[in-house]
């Protein structure tokens, strides 16, 4: 997966409310859906005197200064740096081929869409509200829910999108009394499931670096470290 | 906004103060039953409850509570309820409680009486001794976007005196201190809702920001696929959503107990919601084009299938909006 590949999949499974370019910067109304809805991006060759067109249109949207530092940015991280920005939250994106995986075994998911009320709680509990909601409605593509299930019982969620033949799993939650039993691991086989169906061939996620367990599964799974990108936030 | 939680012989009315005005939102009262209150955590697949017994009185209320946190909602109920002579047996927050088992474990009136947000609820359980016997009390605070909800569930020895709502001249015999900290004393401003027939109810809201809504009122027998009769209130307010825009489609998915095969009680979870759209297309002149059905068996149950009780949760249509934000 190309880095390009990779944000142009992000932002088809995990839209902004609206994103429009000003000058070389690519602002995103995030309209509360978190960082990843909400950071500008460069996408044309820039100068330091272009860095405040960019923190006015954000600061306009009520959104804090927050830029998204991909591979090649490296000249725009410097420049934020100097200007007392700090790094937040380095990601890493995980890929794997979608046939890697086999499908989980029989009644331990269940891909749906829009989402039962128990996907909604589930995804509540682990703070992703109305907003993050919104983002995954947003999706124009094939989309789905996928609920994890152990004894007889809902206990993970996940959102799982496509853009081409590239699927993305997104909102990935264990109710806690239940983690460390195979939700998770169930979740990423039905995604990997649900992508084949739909056409994809590869099944990708980010995750923050210091998300060692998550990543450790992902890994686990032969997912591989295939990008990663930092915010600088003001 | 004042209100008598419950009353229990002369000297022991327990009355609880609200900072605003507040709404009756449900009831139930089981004169004489056993009742599994909890009092620790959801933990190695459990929940820590004591088996008390008595008349058991469960209310919820809903009031405007724009800003607050649950925390800043229960101090003031837990001063009030410590004034009361109570002692507290344990107290958690969402997580800690144990989420989303503790929750379902949990006896909760049915949404929207009571609406407990999984990652935002605070839960206390206290007692007292009183001359007939000891009585349990228990609360369990929530909030929507600017809603707050408290459930209050009283156990007490049956000779205790039906609830009542304390009319605003009686105030003065509220033996609670006032609300510390509260903000705002909202002046004397008292007015009592007994009970409240509420009419916006949150469906469409709920509806048009992409949740999804359990009818909890809807009655299956088990094995049925066909709608008990009589009027349901969630159907009402569903007919007037999807009557008031006819551009708006629904999914009604039924769900079915754990008895039985998975293929045949997906057909009967299909019946279920299918009998739901039926009584919506006869009795309330819905569009039949405004509504999809579709059936998912036992595969996400809400409730644990080892109880009847669970079992009737579990019997159930929700509804969900389609189509949102792809215009």
């Amino acid at each position: 997966m190309t880095p390009a590949a990779l944000a142009q999949v992000m932002d088809a499974t995990w839209p902004a409310a609206q994103a429009w370019q000003v000058g070389p910067w690519m602002i995103r109304d995030g309209a509360g859906g978190g960082k990843r809805v909400s950071a500008a991006t460069a996408e044309a060759p820039w100068q330091a005197d272009d860095l405040p067109q960019a923190e006015a249109e954000m600061a306009a949207l009520g959104q804090p200064a927050l830029f998204l530092i991909r591979h090649g940015d490296g000249a725009l991280d410097a420049a934020l740096a100097a200007r007392g920005y700090g790094v937040v939250d380095p990601v890493v994106a995980y890929a794997c081929a979608a046939d890697r995986l086999d499908p989980p075994p029989p009644m331990t998911t269940f891909a749906h869409w829009p989402p039962l009320a128990i996907a909604h709680d589930l995804w509540a509990e682990g703070g992703i509200g109305p907003a993050r909601l919104a983002v995954m409605h947003r999706v124009t593509g094939p989309k789905a829910a996928i609920l994890s299930r152990l004894a007889d019982r809902p206990c993970g969620v996940a959102f799982v999108a496509l853009h081409g033949r590239a699927a993305m799993l997104h909102a990935l939650e264990t109710t806690p009394a239940r983690r460390r039993q195979g939700s998770a691991r169930h979740i990423l086989h039905a995604a990997a499931a649900w992508a084949r169906a739909q056409g994809a061939d590869t099944l990708s996620l980010v995750v923050t670096e210091a998300n060692v367990p998550a990543r450790a599964l992902y890994a686990s799974l032969g997912m591989q470290a295939v990008g990663q990108y930092h915010y600088r936030q003001a | 906004m004042l209100l008598m939680a419950s009353s229990f012989g002369p000297a022991a009315a327990l009355t609880l103060i609200f900072p605003g005005e507040v709404t009756e939102t449900g009831v139930r009262v089981e004169r004489l039953t056993s009742y599994r209150m909890p009092i620790g955590p959801f933990a190695d697949g459990a929940l820590e409850t004591r088996l008390v017994e008595g008349r058991v009185d469960q209310r919820a209320w809903r009031f405007a509570s724009p800003g607050t946190t649950t925390l800043e909602i229960l101090q003031p109920l837990r001063d009030q309820v410590g004034a009361a002579g109570f002692a507290l047996v344990y107290e958690c927050e969402a997580v800690e409680c144990g989420g989303f088992d503790f929750r379902y474990g949990t006896d909760v009136l049915p949404e929207p009486e009571m609406h407990v947000d999984l990652g935002d609820f605070r839960y206390l359980a206290a007692e007292r001794t009183t001359p007939d016997g000891p009585e349990y009390l228990s609360l369990i605070i929530s909030r929507a976007v600017d809603q707050g909800f408290v459930q209050v569930t009283r156990v007490g020895p049956p000779t205790a005196p039906a609830p009542e709502v304390l009319a605003p001249e009686a105030g003065a015999a509220v033996s609670g201190p006032p609300t510390p900290g509260a903000a705002q004393p909202a002046a004397p401003q008292i007015g009592v809702v007994a009970t409240a027939p509420d009419d916006t109810l949150p469906l469409a809201g709920r509806l048009t920001s992409g949740g999804a809504q359990v009818l909890t009122d809807l009655v299956f027998e088990s094995g049925s696929g066909t709608l008990a009769p009589g009027t349901f209130a969630s159907l009402v307010e569903l007919a007037a959503f999807l009557t008031a825009d006819p551009t708006a489609r629904v999914i009604l998915v039924g769900h079915t107990d754990a008895s039985g095969e998975l293929d045949a009680n997906i057909t009967l979870s299909r019946e279920r919601a299918r009998s739901v759209r039926q009584r919506l297309v006869t009795e309330f002149a819905v569009p039949e084009g405004q509504i999809d059905a579709e059936g998912v068996g036992y595969l996400v149950p809400r409730a644990p299938n080892d109880t009847e009780e669970g079992r009737l949760a579990n019997r159930r249509v929700e509804v969900m909006l389609l189509d949102i934000g792809t215009d």
